[in-house]
C-alpha cells in the first residue's frame, strides 16, 4: 500500500514537472524568438529592421512639444509620409549628418512637401538642455521651416515611449558627447514604421520615400 | 552566516547593485566575467541558505523544470539585442538582475541535487556550447553586437567565453580522459 501511495505521488509529480517544464519551455522559447526576431538576428539594430520590414511597429502614444509650443502626438503624423530622426543641439557630429541628409530630401520632394505629403520630424532627446528655441535654430541650420518639424518629448514617459518604439538607445558618456543610435526612421502614411535608414542611406531612403509618396494604385508597381 | 558566504554574497549584492546602475552596460566582457557570475552566485548563496518551498519541489522532478529555466534565462541575457532593451527599459534591467539571481542561480542550486546523472551531464555539455557558440559570435562577427560596446571589448569577451566553454567541457569530462588506475588483487 504505501509502495503504491509512493508512486502515486511520484507519477503526480512527475506530470507536474512536465506541465512546469512545457510552460518554461514555451515562455522562454517565445522570449527568445521575440528577442531575436524569429531566431533571424542578434542586434537590436537587426531585430528592429526585421520588425519595421514586417510593419510591425505603429507609432507609439508619446506626446511632443513642437517648436512653435505646439503639443501634438507623434501618432498624428499618421496621413502621409514622414522621416523621423533623433537628435541633440549639443551633438558634434552625427546629428549634423542626419540634418543634412534632411536638407536633401527636403529639396528632392518640395511639391510633396507643400501638398502636405511628406513631413520631416526632428526630436530632440536631450530634455534636460534643448527647449523649442534650441531646436528651432537648430532646424534653421540645414534648411527652411517647410514640411520640416522640429520637438522635444513632453517629458521622460514620452522619450521611453518613443525609444521602445523605435529601438534607440541614449547613453550620456559622461562628458558633453552623448552616444546614440543614429538613424532615419520612414514612417508609412498608415502610422507604421517601415524602415530605418542610416546617414550613408540617404540613396536608398530617397528611394523608399519615392515608392511610399506614389498614389496608392501605383505602389508595388 | 559562514564567513565564506559572505564573501560571494557581498559581491553578488554589490554587482545587483552597479547592474542597476548601469555600471556593466557598455562592456561585455564585464558584464560576461563579472556581473553575470555575481548574480549567479548570489542566488546560488541564497538557495543554500532559504530553501525551495515543497510546491515547487513536486514541479521539479528531478531537477528538469530548474535546470530547463536556467539554461534557457541564461541564453536569453546572452543575447545582444536582449541586452540592449535592458538598456532602454528599466523594467527590464530589474528583470534581468532578479532572473539572473532567482532565474539561474536559484534555480540550479535547488535543481542541482535532484538531478540524475545523464540530465546533469547534458546540462553541463548545453552549458558549455552556449559559452562557446555565444563566445564565436561574439568574435567572429565584424560589427559590434551590442550598442555602446567597443569591438574590443566584445572581442575580448568572446575569448573568454570560448576560453570557460572549453575549460568548462574539459573539466567535466576529465574522468573520462585520465587513464585508468590498475586495480590489484585486493581491489586496491
Amino acid at each position: 500500500m504505501r509502495n503504491f501511495d509512493s508512486r502515486k505521488r511520484s507519477t503526480s509529480s512527475l506530470g507536474w514537472t512536465l506541465v512546469a517544464s512545457t510552460c518554461v519551455a514555451l515562455a522562454m522559447g517565445g522570449s527568445i524568438w521575440k528577442a531575436t526576431a524569429g531566431f533571424r538576428a542578434l542586434a537590436l539594430d537587426d531585430v528592429r529592421q526585421i520588425e519595421f520590414a514586417g510593419r510591425q511597429a505603429p507609432l507609439p502614444r508619446a506626446t511632443l512639444t513642437a517648436d512653435d509650443g505646439r503639443h501634438f502626438d507623434i501618432r498624428q503624423l499618421a496621413g502621409r509620409v514622414a522621416i523621423v530622426e533623433f537628435f541633440y543641439t549639443r551633438c558634434p557630429t552625427v546629428c549634423s549628418t542626419l540634418g543634412s541628409v534632411l536638407a536633401t530630401v527636403q529639396r528632392e520632394y518640395p511639391d510633396a512637401i507643400a501638398a502636405g505629403r511628406l513631413q520631416l520630424l526632428s526630436i530632440s532627446f536631450d530634455l534636460a538642455h534643448d527647449d523649442s528655441v534650441a531646436v528651432a535654430a537648430y532646424r534653421r541650420r540645414f534648411g527652411s521651416p517647410a514640411g520640416w518639424l522640429t520637438a522635444i518629448p513632453d517629458g521622460p514617459g514620452s522619450l521611453r515611449a518613443l525609444q521602445r518604439t523605435f529601438g534607440f538607445l541614449i547613453q550620456d558618456t559622461g562628458d558633453i558627447t552623448v552616444a546614440h543610435s543614429s538613424k532615419l526612421y520612414l514612417i508609412s502614411p498608415h502610422g507604421v514604421i517601415v524602415g530605418a535608414f542610416d546617414a550613408d542611406e540617404s540613396r536608398e531612403l530617397s528611394a523608399a520615400v519615392h515608392g511610399l509618396l506614389r498614389p496608392v494604385g501605383m505602389q508595388g508597381v | 552566516m559562514l564567513p565564506g558566504r559572505s564573501l560571494i554574497i557581498a559581491p553578488g549584492i554589490v554587482a545587483a547593485a552597479l547592474s542597476a546602475a548601469g555600471a556593466f552596460d557598455n562592456s561585455l566582457l564585464l558584464a560576461m566575467s563579472i556581473e553575470v557570475p555575481a548574480l549567479v552566485l548570489l542566488g546560488w548563496s541564497l538557495a543554500e541558505i532559504f530553501p525551495s518551498p515543497r510546491c515547487l519541489e513536486r514541479c521539479n522532478s528531478g531537477g528538469l523544470t530548474g535546470l530547463l529555466l536556467a539554461a534557457l534565462l541564461a541564453a536569453l541575457w546572452m543575447i545582444p539585442s536582449a541586452m540592449d532593451w535592458v538598456k532602454i527599459d528599466g523594467a527590464m534591467r530589474v528583470a534581468r538582475i532578479v532572473s539572473l539571481i532567482f532565474g539561474v542561480g536559484y534555480a540550479l542550486r535547488v535543481s542541482w541535487p535532484l538531478a540524475g546523472t545523464l540530465i546533469r551531464w547534458a546540462w553541463k555539455l548545453e552549458a558549455a556550447g552556449m559559452m562557446i557558440r555565444f563566445g564565436i559570435a561574439y568574435l567572429f562577427v565584424e560589427r559590434t553586437l551590442c550598442s555602446g560596446v567597443s569591438s574590443s571589448d566584445q572581442r575580448a569577451a568572446g575569448i573568454v567565453l570560448c576560453v570557460s566553454g572549453i575549460a568548462f567541457l574539459v573539466g567535466f569530462n576529465r574522468k573520462f580522459m585520465s587513464p585508468r588506475e590498475s586495480v590489484n588483487a585486493d581491489g586496491s
